[in-house]
């Protein structure tokens, strides 16, 4: 959503005294003069023109108030301007009013306006400029311009969390080197974290040497959040959670010969979301999840389905009617023809394999573009270049990009931008994705106050923050039992929260932004973050005795010190009153049977009061409005 | 095939076209949160509700009705049963009241029979859609949408009917419930988040056990932080909601701490098995005075693959639970003066075939029967009665749109225009009478 932004332009009060001069002025001219009316006598022409607006920069987006002309002698019956006004701004051509939202740039520029009548004219001057909106601009923000409070909102869109330790690493090396790093890094292979993932999948039952090849939808959806839980560069799991929203497909009907799919699924997103948009779509095309899911299996060339054809163009490329015809998504389904679904003659796998037999070999034409008749492979390729090379596919997915990790609703300026930035680099990822992070736009106070976080940002992202995360009790007592138990309850309330990881209720995939404002969601997050608050003697036994709460805090803060120190781990922005009544908070002991209040001088080396009373307040600053929104 | 979960996050592989077509009421695509006490929030839109309400219970699996509603002066259900069947001595007459010899109940359905004699039961048969989908997943998103094609053409966003109801004439959350049913499709889109509690005990803000005294001053401390809050934007929009939920999950407990009173005092009932404290909270709801109309409930087992069992067996107990289950609420219903506001529906995602496969068990097939109780209701059989013919062939066709049914309950005992909610044209249409 846009906000308005004040123009840098003269104070109101001045604005209406011009008003009420030119009201004076206009009157008297009318009146004044021999002779009035029948035309008998000259015209009195217009003697001096003026507009109460000095030199003026304005932001693309900014909406001008009216500005009247103030005019001394004759009354003018027509005004123009040379050259024309920035695009957005109008001229009135009867009264002069200057109005209007300036949509384009524009150099500083002179522009004369003439007023005049039948007895002659007068003309003034506008000094006007026209500067992109910090919310629609991709260039970067400013080396040395980013803020403390820049980064912790930074890491908070892309690392689910402001960690202490993550901001002291941008702070380090600033934010242009860490972004670069950081996008260079997300599709790198971290082999200890991802067996310890893989080892989630094993079942005693699996047959040897396909350990892992059966897991439980609970096992598939418990992998990824043991990865988004302690993936030391999150950024590579929150681009692929983007991705699984984007080309949704979920796990709720799949048997467990077919759930290893998923887990495939899962590390595309992870391997090649920050690679080349055109082998990532390519990827998907063909990825066997897909594949079932959209119904590629069953499209022959003897009974075509085009389920996967429709969603396609619809939903993965480049929006509704946007492009395409019903007759491109026939033709594009032919060439989708071919793949089956097969069966492990031994373990019962399934898996997806091209069997030309199927495959219509016929020419197909695609959006203009004919993909000849053959029978030595499949025609994905072809549709996906015809796709990309021959519609705004950059335009589209560069929207779907930048309104989930900035704003719904931007003009297409910035995402033109990323567009051609991403036509311009082959389709890498890459150059777009350090861009974006960089850019004016991302840091705007648009996008800052833009969008709500769904679940997993919300949950997995105290977690993170914190390191209170609920822990299975069979977790800390048997050692066997971990790490899947370790995930449990994480699992639990993320799919009471309707935002379990491999299953988004549909094709389309999860909600977005105001669409979670429930009442029933805000108090499902809520109760998940209970149960990180609560499960103490768990979290003490897995930190060695030691209440990991304690670390949130420093070494001996007051308790307006402490407010402040958590409400900065988790990004909250409180204001003064907040403040004290918080500080409050952790300076008393509440009887709720009695309503008794007794003052308690709060203390951060007092385990009691960490156990209670940080953790209290944790749990009441997520309620606060400012924790759910990105 | 076997369900790991219940009913809940039901997928759909159809476009919602979201990105142009909104559901086209009021603010399009923002929650509405609805009316608060003494809150911030939106005035509730829409007509005025009427008293009566409606119950949808379903039966997860596709239950084999034709033991449900016996076929049993048809031949072919007894030669093509020979284990499964429900014979004529065990099931129950169903004579009495509106009267008819076609059909007879389960045994286990007493309770049904004994309110088909008060004429407070419709059975409506071979209840369907065009062209059937023995899928689960696939027929239960067809019933849940209303929709047996595609959305596009009709205008509107992939959405739940009940959703759309809710949207349209009761945009609270309370306005409509389900309870101890996940996040069924019916409850999908629309613009007015009705709630969808596993229990209405579990919708509250758990309390941190070790700290009972500091969780009452912590939610004492974010209610006032959040009445006192001027955010404005987006965050207004999360304190609205929080706030929201504080609200209603107070007014809830306290509804039901207030049930819990009347219903010990008044000696009423209820088994411990799923489907019955399903139907207590509804009756808590109901007791509470709450604005909800359409409350959404239900039980699983009905897949029965194998060894289903006849007069006795797996599915005679699920019956069993089924009936007890009515029978408390009935008699609660009655006790509160209630029970002519209510009809109570019962259906599934499809009947089962004709004949029992090797297992002792049935497959999935098409139509079932529907049984509807309530003193809302028309009592007597409803629909075009099943035949020999049908049970010669492999499953019962439908004979009755299931929008039809639902249009009746929506139109004529919910009084609310089902036009916008059934917005897809039928092959068939028929006009039922049961409420």
């Amino acid at each position: 959503m846009r906000r308005p932004f004040s123009p840098r332009r003269p104070a109101t009060a001045a604005l209406a005294w011009c008003s009420a001069l030119f009201a004076t002025l206009g009157l008297a001219a009318c009146g004044g003069g021999g002779g009035g009316g029948g035309g008998s006598g000259p015209v009195l022409a217009p003697a001096t023109l003026a507009y109460a607006l000095p030199p003026t920069t304005w932001e693309t987006g900014d909406v001008l108030a009216p500005v009247a002309p103030v005019v001394t002698g004759g009354s003018p019956d027509a005004y123009v301007v040379a050259p024309a006004l920035p695009t957005g701004l109008v001229l009135a051509p009867t009264t002069g009013v200057l109005s209007g939202t300036p949509t384009t740039p524009t150099t500083p520029t002179i522009y004369t306006v003439t007023a005049s009548n039948a007895g002659g004219s007068a003309q003034t001057t506008l000094d006007l400029t026209v500067i992109l909106a910090r919310a629609e601009n991709l260039a970067a923000k400013a080396a040395g311009t980013y803020s403390d409070d820049d980064i912790r909102y930074f890491l908070g869109r892309t690392h689910f969390a402001a960690k202490p330790a993550d901001v002291t690493a941008v702070q380090a090396v600033g934010l242009p080197a860490y972004v670069d790093a950081m996008v260079d890094a997300s599709d790198d292979v971290n082999a200890p974290l991802e067996a310890t993932a893989t080892g989630l999948l094993a079942n005693a039952t699996d047959p040897v040497g396909m350990e892992g090849g059966f897991p439980g939808q609970a096992q598939v959806a418990r992998y990824w959040m043991h990865l988004m839980l302690n993936n030391p560069q999150p950024f590579q799991d929150a681009l692929a959670f983007f991705w699984h929203d984007h080309f949704a497909a979920s796990t709720l009907p799949i048997e467990s010969n077919a759930t290893w799919m998923m887990v495939r699924q899962i590390d595309l997103w992870r391997e090649q979301g920050s690679g080349n948009l055109r082998s990532l779509m390519l990827s998907m095309a063909r990825d066997s999840m897909m594949l079932i899911w959209l119904d590629g299996v069953l499209n022959t060339k003897t009974a075509p389905n085009e389920n996967f054809a429709r969603e396609w163009f619809e939903l993965f490329s480049l929006g509704i009617d946007n492009g395409y015809t019903q007759a491109d998504i026939v033709q594009a389904a032919k060439a989708f023809t071919g793949y089956r679904l097969r069966f492990d003659a031994v373990t019962g796998q399934a898996y997806t394999q091209l069997d030309l037999a199927r495959h219509d070999t016929g020419p197909k034409t695609v959006l203009g573009v004919l993909i000849p008749g053959q029978n030595v492979t499949d025609d994905y390729q072809a549709v996906v270049d015809a796709t990309i090379d021959h519609r705004p596919v950059a335009e589209f997915v560069a929207k779907k990009l930048f309104e989930y990790f900035c704003y719904e609703g931007p003009t297409n300026v910035p995402t033109d931008a990323m567009a051609t930035l991403l036509r311009g680099n082959g389709y890498e990822l890459k150059p777009l994705l350090k861009a974006l992070f960089k850019s004016e736009a991302f840091f705007s106070p648009t996008s800052k106050a833009g969008r709500i976080k769904g679940p997993v940002e919300h949950l997995i992202g105290f977690c993170r923050a914190t390191g209170l995360t609920p822990i299975d009790n069979r977790a800390v007592t048997d050692p066997a039992a971990w790490p899947q138990n370790l995930l449990r309850t994480v699992d639990t309330f993320l799919t009471t929260c309707a935002q379990r990881p491999s299953q988004p209720p549909s094709v389309n995939g999860w909600p977005v932004s105001e669409e979670w404002l429930s009442a029933q969601n805000m108090l499902d997050r809520v109760n998940a973050v209970r149960e990180c608050i609560r499960d103490r003697t768990d979290q003490l036994a897995a930190n060695g005795g030691v209440d990991p709460a304690r670390a949130l805090l420093s070494a001996n803060p007051t308790s307006v010190q402490a407010v402040d120190e958590l409400a900065l781990l988790l990004h909250v922005q409180l204001t003064d009153p907040e403040r004290t009544q918080f500080a409050t908070y952790l300076d008393t002991s509440y009887n709720a049977t009695t309503g008794v209040v007794t003052p308690s001088p709060f203390s951060a080396n007092n385990a009691a009061h960490v156990a209670e009373r940080v953790r209290g307040l944790l749990y009441i600053l997520v309620q606060h409005p400012t924790y759910a929104v990105r | 095939m076997s369900h790991p979960f219940p009913p809940s996050l039901r997928l759909s592989r159809h476009a919602s076209r979201r990105d142009v077509l909104k559901f086209a009421l009021g603010s399009a695509g923002i929650a509405a949160l609805g009316p608060v006490v003494g809150g911030r929030l939106r005035a509730a839109s829409g007509a005025p509700l009427g008293n009566k309400l409606f119950v949808m219970l379903y039966l997860d699996g596709g239950c084999d009705t034709l033991n449900a509603v016996i076929p049993s002066t048809l031949s072919n259900y007894f030669t093509r049963r020979p284990t499964i069947q429900v014979p004529n001595a065990s099931s129950l007459a169903l004579t009495g009241g509106p009267g008819t010899t076609l059909y007879r109940l389960h045994p286990e359905l007493h309770t049904v029979r004994d309110l088909w004699n008060d004429g407070d039961v419709a059975l409506v048969q071979r209840v369907g859609y065009p062209t059937a989908n023995q899928s689960h997943f696939e027929s239960q998103d067809i019933y849940a949408h209303g929709v047996r094609g595609s959305f596009a053409p009709l205008g509107i966003e992939e959405s739940g009917w009940v959703a759309r109801y809710a949207s349209l004439y009761a945009p609270t959350p309370l306005g409509a419930v389900s309870v101890g049913m996940g996040r069924p499709t019916h409850f999908v889109g629309g613009t007015s988040s009705p709630l969808q509690v596993g229990s209405l005990a579990s919708f509250n803000f758990a309390v941190d056990s070790t700290y009972t005294n500091n969780h009452a001053y912590r939610i004492q401390q974010a209610k006032t932080m959040l009445a006192n809050s001027v955010v404005t934007g987006t965050p207004a929009g999360v304190r609205d909601a929080i706030e929201q939920a504080h609200d209603l999950s107070g007014q809830v407990q306290t509804a039901l701490s207030a049930y819990e009173t009347y219903r010990t005092n008044a000696g009423i009932v209820y088994q411990n098995q799923t489907i019955s404290r399903n139907l207590k909270d509804v009756a808590a709801l109901i007791h509470g005075g709450f604005e909800t109309r359409v409350f959404y409930t239900g039980f699983g087992g009905f897949d029965t693959h194998g060894d289903q069992g006849n007069a006795a067996g797996a599915q005679a107990t699920l019956f069993q639970r089924l009936d007890d289950a009515i029978a408390s609420f009935a008699t609660d219903m009655k006790n509160l003066g209630q029970w002519d506001n209510v009809v109570l529906g019962v259906f599934t995602e499809f009947g089962r075939r004709n004949y029992e496969n090797g297992s002792a068990g049935t497959d999935h097939a098409e139509s079932f029967s529907s049984i509807l109780v309530g003193g809302g209701v028309n009592g007597g059989a409803y629909g075009a009665d099943v035949t020999d013919t049908h049970l010669a062939g492999e499953t019962v066709p439908y004979g009755v749109d299931f929008r039809d049914l639902w249009r009746e309950v929506v139109n004529d005992h919910l009084g609310a225009n089902a036009g916008p909610v059934f917005p897809e044209a039928q092959p068939v249409n028929t006009v039922l009478g049961v409420c």
